[in-house]
């Protein structure tokens, strides 16, 4: 995303977030390189993984193209996944300016590839199937449409893109800027693990994300008191050890 | 309140002492641009209006253009784009009724009617994180009879993080800001090492429920604070 004037909340400022939180300003700890690589990069694509579901999002060499008369078509979703279970897709005519996308029924490869051999209407599909084949292990993706297409129509496809991680110093995160924000505490608490820094410390990093957070990335054991070994802060008894 | 103003409160918290004190105008901007997007996304329900869309089309792209990342459509109102206000010559916006998208195509496939449109319904179309706006598809019923003019509004994310001394926080009053300050001293605070005692100083003054949301409550009621082997329910 780039934002209308101002610097943007870009690796290098989450980087320098990062080790404002874990107390190292100067960068003497963890190197740029390591902040991106092992800790930045890792926390942002499991974010986006579990988190970034984004079934509205366009993948495939989009729009593909199916031809009049096609039985079937194989459609490359790179930079992204497509299942026939929750994603699904649209066809518009190639037209200029193109026609308005329609949703496609869905049912099963065999009926339409069974409907397109025995009655073949040919007209505008408004029946989709998928069949998740694959090729050395990459998905193939083939689909079939019925009633076979009188004409060139776009097809496009809704699924899941794949996250696309930070490299250069200038990339921003592709999420919101209050989870590019909570990526940088995650990623700040796994350096404070492996410097091995107090616990205090740990739960002031992770204290500002919400719970459901913390429990994702299981970050409430290491900050119980039962696992530090240090004098907490706390001014009562300590209650069960 | 600008961002001037809110790091002149968080060193008045912290300690004025600009010489030995760990951390920097750039750390403070750094905090404050954090906490300010959260409260905007949680806590302010100010919102503005997204581009009109003029269209007789029952179906039609809403936010396709730069209003930002949405957080949220409070409401979508409609103009027929004839009857304005006798007293001021404007145009009368009629808030419609929001529906789920099943239900909109259910009326426009069965019943079918034709006029001005009385309810609407958002379906996530688009949400390319290389543009810099969410896009809905937006319908509505009945079916026009004609154009209309649709205003949605809307609650977005800044489009800017705050950069600048005199950048203004983002539809916060100055109590709303004040808050922020507090709650931008208090995590620093916390980061840096300073005594729960003063962390707790700093955020009593806090309404409950923002202490309860940004998880504050314990350092706010030190020394009794949720002990251990309880679990607190967010």
């Amino acid at each position: 995303m780039t934002w209308l004037g101002g610097p943007d909340y870009d690796l290098n400022a989450m980087r320098a977030h990062g080790r404002i939180l874990i107390r190292d300003p100067n960068g003497d700890a963890i190197s740029d390189a390591e902040w991106r690589d092992n800790y930045i990069n890792p926390a942002y694509e499991e974010w986006w993984r579990n988190f970034e579901e984004r079934p509205g999002q366009l993948v495939g060499p989009g729009p593909a193209t199916i031809s009049p008369g096609m039985r079937t078509q194989g459609i490359p979703t790179p930079g992204g996944d497509f299942n026939d279970v929750v994603y699904r897709l649209t066809i518009q005519t190639a037209t200029v300016p193109l026609g308005r996308e329609e949703g496609v029924r869905q049912t099963e490869f065999n009926r339409i590839r069974d409907l397109q051999e025995t009655e073949g209407r040919i007209g505008r599909p408004d029946q989709w199937a998928h069949a998740g084949l694959t090729t050395a292990g990459v998905p193939t993706h083939t689909f079939a449409f019925y009633p076979l297409p009188d004409q060139i129509y776009y097809v496009n496809l809704y699924g899941r893109p794949h996250v696309t991680l930070l490299g250069l110093g200038s990339d921003i995160a592709q999420i919101d800027p209050v989870s590019q924000r909570r990526v940088t505490r995650i990623a700040s608490y796994r350096a404070g693990l492996d410097l091995k820094i107090r616990g205090q410390q740990l739960d002031a990093i992770i204290r500002p994300l919400p719970a459901w957070v913390r429990a994702h990335f299981a970050m409430d054991y290491s900050t119980q008191g039962k696992a530090l070994d240090q004098a907490d802060t706390r001014g009562y008894a300590r209650i069960g050890g | 309140m600008t961002l001037a103003d809110v790091e002149t409160r968080v060193r008045n918290y912290l300690g004025p002492d600009t010489v030995e004190a760990p951390y920097s105008q750039a750390d403070i901007w750094t905090f404050v641009n954090e906490a300010h997007h959260e409260y905007v996304a949680r806590f302010t329900n100010s919102w503005k209006y997204g581009t009109i869309m003029n269209t007789s089309d029952q179906a039609f792209l809403m936010g396709d253009d730069v209003d930002g990342q949405w957080i949220e459509c409070e409401g979508v109102d409609a103009w027929d784009n004839v009857t304005v206000d006798p007293s001021t010559g404007q145009p009368v916006y009629v808030p419609l009724r929001r529906a789920s998208e099943g239900q909109v195509l259910f009326m426009t496939r069965s019943r079918g009617d034709v006029g001005r449109p009385n309810t609407y319904s958002l379906a996530l179309r688009d949400n390319n994180p290389f543009a810099t706006r969410t896009r809905f598809r937006c319908r509505v019923y009945p079916i026009p009879d004609g154009s209309y003019r649709y205003r949605p509004r809307i609650r977005t994310f800044p489009q800017t993080e705050l950069y600048q001394a005199a950048n203004p926080l983002l539809n916060m009053d100055d109590e709303q800001g004040e808050q922020l300050s507090a709650m931008v001293a208090a995590r620093m605070a916390e980061t840096f090492g300073y005594a729960i005692r003063d962390i707790a100083a700093l955020t009593r003054f806090l309404p409950d429920t923002l202490a309860a949301e940004l998880d504050i409550a314990n350092a706010r009621s030190w020394p009794f604070s949720t002990p251990r082997g309880v679990e607190t329910v967010q």
